[in-house]
Formats: structure tokens, C-alpha cells, sequence
């Protein structure tokens, strides 16, 4: 490559790897912010603050859902494998609502770090399957469970 | 087919208010992707094609048509492919 | 040995160079073109009709996770076509190669209308699903801003006069955008999104059903094909304009250039 080339090439990447830097710089600074919702293993660490109104999500304990017989309000836990957080909820639970399914909630953390949430949105993993799979890979686990 | 009869197809288990205006909009951008491009050459060509035949009237000559004209025969013939002269190896 | 490497450097440059000719572009386009536009049309239908009605659905999300055929594509593409923009943008500033511009010029459009698509199929499918329209998470915000960007880099050209100097800006904010790509790529693991993580991965197993999956990979390739001729068509209008005071452009039109 000619001399002026090989300069202009080495000017773009000088460019390019500039605004790379740049924003990588913005994007740390404002990593908080930019963390859509707190983990449970945030929040249990303290990480989270409380009274203030965040987002936290986790993956529904399978088994942890109670209903209160007298109205909407619903409490279960959530995970992340490294940290367990009790939520509150008084509402419909979303469609997506499962045990074993992920959640975000718009909320605050009481002085328990309970989550009361106001707002529940259902988040789902990256899988897809028909519901005839899903039902033999049940069946497989709890014909394992119960050897 | 999944769904059984029309009206399941419709509603798609009540998913259909869903899916079926992504499925327009989706049509609506590649449409869109077809016909701009198409149209856009229909212009051009007709643009180019009208220019010629108002190039190729002809005109009495002068001597100022003389160097206008030399002009022209250097940017029939293959134009450059860089965008300045001096840029070709 | 320096014969050699002489005739390596001619071979190279002559085979640049004709990549870099208008008129070699627009004729081998031509011919490549009808196939392509038939093998596209016959995928695209294959592809979205299998999807949208000859699959099952999803184990958790039923039927509305059917807005896969046309999310996932267009999302793919929305960037993969900014990358491409990117790489015609550095041969621009690089080469001053005029195709190059042409080609940065020709694929913006339809970049913008993927990445339009990706973001509205997006937040209709987030309704029933999440429950809700839009969030600001990672993966949103970025793709957001890479619509921005693709209504930059068209504003831009459509603002500046000069031919040189409009292709040395497109390339430019071209360039300085394209940091966002990575960032969309990975902003599902870097942050804790709402969007879930990649179903499709470069090295591992896909975490989806072959049922549905054959009908997705099909979908994606279909637009990657309706992207090429999308995009050979719109340059070759673009070459035609552009050289349109040579013989061979007079000639092309001459006789009847259809597509």
C-alpha cells in the first residue's frame, strides 16, 4: 500500500479506536445507570439502595409463590444463584409469569431489602421449544426426581 | 398448517392483534425495498434519455461549440474511477 | 525474486482496479441479478410462511414468539449493513474509490428500514411478552441509536453539496458510529437487559428447536439475499446517474435499460 493510503488507513483506525475508547469511558462511568435492574445478588450485598425507587429482577423460585387468599398481593423469591430476594406484589402477574422464568420489577427495597413492587414485567430466556418438548423434558425431571 | 381453521389463524390463541400487523408492517418494508429502488431508476433513465435527445438537436456551429465540444470527447470515452485524478496508482 | 513480486503487485491492482470500475459493476450485476432476485423472492416466502404458520409454537410464549421471522433477520441485518457501510466508508477514505461512496450511499436506505422493522416488530412483540412496549435497556438504547445513526449519515449526505466532500462526511459518521455495533452484540451480557440473551450462537448449540430453527436460518438468509438485490439494483441507478456522461452509459440507455 502506498504511503498516503497506508496514512489515511492509520488515521481511521486512530479514529475509530478513539471514539472506542471514548465511549467505553462513558459506559463505565455510567455503568449503574445503564444496568437495567439490580440482581438479587446486588441487592442482598447492599449494593442496591433502599427507600429508593429501582429496578430489580431475578429468576422465580420455583416453590416460593404464595397468594394471599384475600386479594392480589402475591409474594415469591427470586434467584440469580448467587443471591435469594423476597418480593411483594399486589396486581396481575404478567402472562409470562413462571416459576423458573426471570422477572424485573419497578419498586422499592423496604428496610428488610424486601422488594414491594409496583410495576412487573416477565422476562424469558433465550430458548425456544414446542410445548411437546417441554413436556418430556418435565416428565424426564420429575421421573429423576423421583428415583 | 399449525392452526386448524381460519378463525384460529386469525386469533392465533389471542396473539393474532400480535402478530399479524408486524407481519404487515414487514410487508410494507420489503414493498418498500422493492419499489424505491424501482422507481428511482425509472426516473433516472427517463432523466438520462431525455438529456440525449436534447443533446443530439442540432445546432449551427461556432467556434465556441468547437471547444465546448473537445471538452465532451474526454468524459465520453470511461470516466474515472477515483474521485481525484491524481489518486490512481 | 523481484519479477515475481512485480507481477503479484499487477495482478493485485488489476484486479482492484476492476473492482473499483463502475461500468464492470453495473454489467456483471446485471446478469447475476434476475437469479438473485428470484432466489431471494423464493426464500423469503419459504422462509416466512414456514415460520408464521407451519410451526409449532413456542413452549412459553405461544404464538406471538412467531415475530422471530421477522425480528431476528432484520435485526441481524440492521447491523451487518452499518458494518458494511463502515468498511465502503474506510475504502472511501482511503482509495477515494467512487463505488465505494456509491455503494455507502445505496445501502443506508435500506439499512434504516431494517432497523426500523427490528425496532417496532421488537416493542410489538415486548407487548405480550415482557408487558411492554419499550424499555430503555441496553440492547433497545443501542439499537435506537443506531437508527439515529442511519438517519444521520442520510440527512448528512442530503445536506452537503460537493459529491467529494459529501462522501468523505457519510464516511466519517459512518466510522465514528460504528463503536455502537459491538456495543448492541454484547450489550446482553455486558448489562442486565430486559432482551434476553443470543439464541443463535457462533459457538455453541442454538438453544432453539430445528423445527422452528430451519424456518429462522432460511428467514435470514432470504433478507441477507433481498438486502443484495435491494442493493445492486439502487447502485446501478446510482451509476447510471453518476456516469451519465459516458459512452457506455448513453449506450446502456440507448437501449433500454430495464433493471
Amino acid at each position: 500500500m502506498n504511503p498516503v493510503r497506508k496514512q489515511r488507513l492509520l488515521l481511521i483506525l486512530l479514529l475509530v479506536a478513539g471514539v472506542g475508547v471514548a465511549v467505553a469511558l462513558a459506559l463505565f462511568a455510567l455503568k449503574e445507570n445503564i444496568n437495567h435492574y439490580y440482581s438479587p445478588a446486588q441487592i442482598v450485598s447492599g449494593e442496591a439502595p433502599i427507600g429508593q425507587k429501582i429496578r430489580g429482577g431475578g429468576v422465580v423460585v420455583p416453590g416460593s409463590l404464595k397468594r394471599d387468599p384475600g386479594g392480589l398481593k402475591v409474594t415469591f423469591k427470586v434467584s440469580d444463584g448467587e443471591g435469594e430476594v423476597e418480593v411483594e406484589y399486589t396486581g396481575i402477574l404478567p402472562d409470562l409469569f413462571r416459576e423458573g422464568q426471570g422477572i424485573v420489577g419497578t419498586g422499592k427495597l423496604d428496610k428488610n431489602r424486601r422488594f414491594i413492587a409496583e410495576e412487573l414485567l416477565a422476562k424469558h430466556d433465550e430458548n425456544y421449544m414446542p410445548p411437546e418438548v417441554q413436556n418430556a423434558i418435565d416428565k424426564a425431571h420429575k421421573s429423576e426426581g423421583n428415583q | 398448517m399449525y392452526f386448524e381453521n381460519f378463525a384460529s389463524l386469525v386469533n392465533m390463541g389471542g396473539h393474532g392483534v400480535y402478530v399479524w400487523p408486524t407481519y404487515g408492517l414487514g410487508l410494507l418494508v420489503i414493498l418498500y425495498n422493492i419499489f424505491s429502488p424501482l422507481m428511482a431508476r425509472k426516473k433516472i433513465v427517463a432523466q438520462i434519455k431525455r438529456q440525449a435527445r436534447a443533446a443530439s438537436v442540432p445546432k449551427a456551429p461556432s467556434s465556441r461549440d468547437r471547444t465546448i465540444k473537445s471538452k465532451q470527447q474526454v468524459s465520453t470515452a470511461e470516466s474515472s474511477r477515483t474521485m481525484n485524478e491524481g489518486e490512481v496508482e | 525474486m523481484i519479477w515475481y513480486a512485480d507481477i503479484r503487485k499487477t495482478m493485485n491492482w488489476t484486479f482492484f482496479h476492476k473492482l473499483g470500475s463502475p461500468k464492470w459493476f453495473y454489467e456483471i450485476s446485471g446478469k447475476w441479478l434476475p437469479w438473485l432476485a428470484i432466489l431471494a423472492a423464493l426464500m423469503m416466502v419459504t422462509g416466512l410462511t414456514w415460520g408464521l404458520l407451519f410451526t409449532p409454537p413456542d413452549y412459553l410464549q405461544g404464538n406471538s414468539y412467531r415475530i422471530i421471522f421477522l425480528h431476528v433477520p432484520t435485526a441481524f441485518l440492521a447491523s451487518a449493513i452499518y458494518v458494511s457501510m463502515a468498511i465502503a466508508g474506510a475504502v472511501t477514505l482511503i482509495w477515494r474509490i467512487k463505488l465505494a461512496d456509491m455503494a455507502l450511499k445505496s445501502m443506508a436506505p435500506i439499512g434504516t428500514s431494517f432497523c426500523f422493522l427490528a425496532l417496532i416488530t421488537g416493542a410489538i412483540w415486548g407487548k405480550p411478552t415482557w408487558g411492554t412496549w419499550w424499555v430503555w435497556d441496553a440492547r433497545l438504547t443501542s439499537m435506537l441509536i443506531l437508527l439515529f445513526l442511519y438517519f444521520g449519515v442520510i440527512a448528512l449526505r442530503g445536506a452537503i453539496r460537493s459529491a467529494n466532500t459529501q462522501a468523505r462526511a457519510c464516511a466519517i459518521l459512518t466510522l465514528v458510529g460504528v463503536v455502537n455495533i459491538p456495543i448492541i452484540k454484547f450489550s446482553v451480557q455486558w448489562w442486565n437487559t430486559l432482551h434476553q440473551g443470543s439464541t443463535l450462537k457462533l459457538t455453541e448449540k442454538p438453544s432453539m428447536a430445528p423445527e422452528m430453527l430451519w424456518p429462522l436460518l432460511i428467514s435470514i438468509a432470504a433478507f441477507y439475499l433481498f438486502f443484495t438485490v435491494a442493493l445492486i439494483i439502487r447502485m446501478r441507478t446510482e451509476i447510471l446517474d453518476r456516469e451519465r456522461r459516458t459512452k457506455w452509459v448513453r449506450n446502456a440507455v440507448e437501449a433500454g435499460a430495464r433493471s
